[in-house]
């Protein structure tokens, strides 16, 4: 919780990590270059005390963790989002595995995403169900820019996509998050388009599609589909640090975000550890949209930045929100 | 001329060049995001010219069209010998540095790894965004000026002077769209004329793309200068012993 000019925030930190990345770990220079690109994000972004040295960051401890997040960065919840990489890392760089022991040790303050990819055909709907079955997913991480065999990613909209859909609204597997940033993998096909979001998001409506990275740089491709389908969620990280270096076009981004959504359907994260969440919500909850972009853009209220911050996630994840930190109407209706 | 202003003047033309060879995803010269690491010319003609970019896993499609297109505007100078572009610090350098120096297709130098055929329409897809975003950036402008909807409708290129449209005159010619006195001043990806009802929706689509792209491109050169320090310079030499 943080608490500012007598207003409590609820914080669901949506996106965060517990990767190894350590040398010994890292398999190849693929995994080198991964986490260099990584630590530039850091350095490029953070404020100077917060960037870290190399070691650290490569593999931090689960104290680390738990103090950045729980102890001083004011979050409530924090969701894992798995990253695999297991052709980069010896025994995957952020696995549902390795973060799901952790969660289960703070089952009150971690909740562990799974992933799946729908190219593994039979056998992955399996993988999925034991998946759950172990960890009792609430929600999966998706990277569909992934190499497979011959194949350079896959999409949403595909026809074996449909099935593992089906399956998570099965399961009660509600929030989809999909990567969907700055391109990297694969090689030309263009995996981080945002049209197949449009797709699903229609198929499925009672799943809830997370754009992270709010589709950056094909924000208005995003933007345009978010308008049309409710069901689809902007994910704030990687937008987030731009509060600190770039205040204009984070506002920019925010900006545009309420317009074409609107504020129940923005959610924060910070992407630990790339950046930490304390600053990130110290920053958010003094931000406003810069005056000359007002009559533009409109104003960040108080409540949209609660909304963002945790009410919107709590929502979607179903978690118990503290009287003092809902909405004005939610809270009477609760009392 | 001597032989070191003519070496000097070589420079500047090579350096011209590139200015023509944008970022597809980013919109802009690469030599303004100082992607350009350095450029050399021998007495023979030869040049050569260092590309780097803000991550080690920036997209190789992207990174293989801007190798690409250096290239060719570097083989467009009349007294160019060989040309040679070098990838420096990337995870697909190898690859794109022969294929593109073997005037392989992108699919040919990742054999099995890429389609073929995809590279242009992923360069139009960008081009497009470029596009629209350059249609708000002048919509907004002459709206301030007190010009109607109505008014930006009907409105042709000619209506302005050249240098208010020189970026949209260039993104059509790369876009094979109209781009003559003629052609509407306010198009769709088709190049049909935006009618004035859809105008205000056109220029919002526009001013998200414009966002978009800027936010990207903050964010891509605050890598480049965390990976090789202040953005903005360029080593740039010309191979003094050989021109002597």
């Amino acid at each position: 919780m943080y608490r500012k000019d007598g207003v409590d925030y609820f914080i669901v930190d949506g996106h965060i990590h517990f990767w190894d990345a350590s040398e010994e770990n890292t398999a190849n220079k693929y995994g080198e270059g991964f986490i260099r690109c990584f630590y530039d994000y850091q350095r490029n972004l953070s404020p100077q005390e917060w960037v870290w040295p190399l070691e650290k960051f490569r593999k931090y401890s689960e104290q680390d963790l738990m103090h950045d997040l729980f102890e001083t960065g004011y979050v409530d919840w924090g969701i894992f989002q798995p990253t695999y990489l297991n052709e980069f890392y010896r025994s995957g760089f952020n696995t549902t595995e390795r973060n799901g022991q952790l969660a289960r040790k703070f089952p009150d303050r971690l909740i562990a995403n799974g992933s799946f990819d729908p190219r593994e055909g039979e056998a992955g709907l399996e993988r999925l169900r034991k998946l759950h079955a172990e960890w009792n997913l609430r929600g999966v991480k998706l990277y569909t820019a992934e190499w497979r065999g011959s194949s350079k990613g896959w999409k949403l909209s595909d026809p074996e996509t449909q099935d593992y859909l089906a399956l998570c609204q099965e399961l009660g597997i509600r929030n989809i998050h999909v990567h969907k940033g700055p391109t990297i993998w694969p090689l030309n096909r263009d995996a981080f388009d945002v049209a197949d979001i449009d797709h699903a998001a229609s198929a499925f409506p009672g799943l809830n599609f997370v754009v992270e990275h709010s589709g950056l740089p094909r924000l208005d491709d995003f933007c345009w589909i978010a308008t049309q389908e409710p069901n689809v969620y902007a994910g704030l990280s990687v937008v987030m640090p731009f509060i600190h270096s770039r205040p204009r076009y984070f506002g920019q981004i925010i900006g545009e975000l309420l317009y074409w959504l609107d504020e129940d359907r923005i959610v924060f994260g910070s992407d630990y550890a790339i950046w930490s969440p304390k600053w990130l919500i110290e920053k958010f909850v003094d931000f406003q949209i810069p005056e000359d972009l007002q009559s533009e853009y409109g104003v960040l209220t108080t409540d949209a930045k609660r909304k963002i911050l945790g009410l919107n996630h709590a929502r979607l994840y179903d978690l118990k929100v503290p009287g003092s930190a809902q909405l004005p109407a939610a809270a009477a209706v609760a009392a | 001329m001597t032989a070191v202003t003519e070496a000097v003047d070589r420079v500047t033309a090579v350096n011209t060049a590139l200015a023509a060879v944008l970022d597809p995803e980013l919109d802009r010269p690469i030599t303004e995001l100082g992607f350009v690491s350095s450029v050399s010319v021998g007495a023979d003609g030869s040049v050569e010219a260092r590309l780097r970019l803000p991550t080690y896993f920036c997209a190789p499609n992207f990174a293989w069209l801007m190798v690409e297109d250096a290239r060719r505007e570097l083989a467009r100078l009349s007294w160019a010998g060989e040309c040679t572009v070098v990838l420096e610090d990337h995870f697909a350098s190898e690859e794109i540095n022969q294929g593109v120096g073997g005037e392989k297709s992108f699919s040919e130098a990742f054999p099995g790894l890429a389609d073929p055929d995809r590279m242009q329409e992923l360069r139009a897809v960008f081009l497009r965004k470029g596009h629209l975003a350059a249609q708000t950036r002048l919509g907004k402008r002459l709206l301030e000026r007190g010009w109607t909807h109505r008014q930006l409708a009907d409105a042709v290129l000619g209506d302005l002077p050249e240098r208010l449209t020189v970026t949209l005159r260039r993104r059509r010619a790369l876009l094979g769209l109209r781009a003559d006195v003629s052609a509407p001043l306010f198009t769709d990806n088709e190049g049909r004329a935006v009618p004035a009802a859809g105008l205000e929706r056109h220029l919002l689509m526009g001013r998200t793309a414009g966002v978009g792209i800027g936010a990207n491109t903050e964010f891509c050169e605050g890598l480049l200068a965390t990976r090789y320090g202040p953005a903005g310079w360029t080593e740039v030499s010309s191979r003094r012993e050989e021109a002597s």
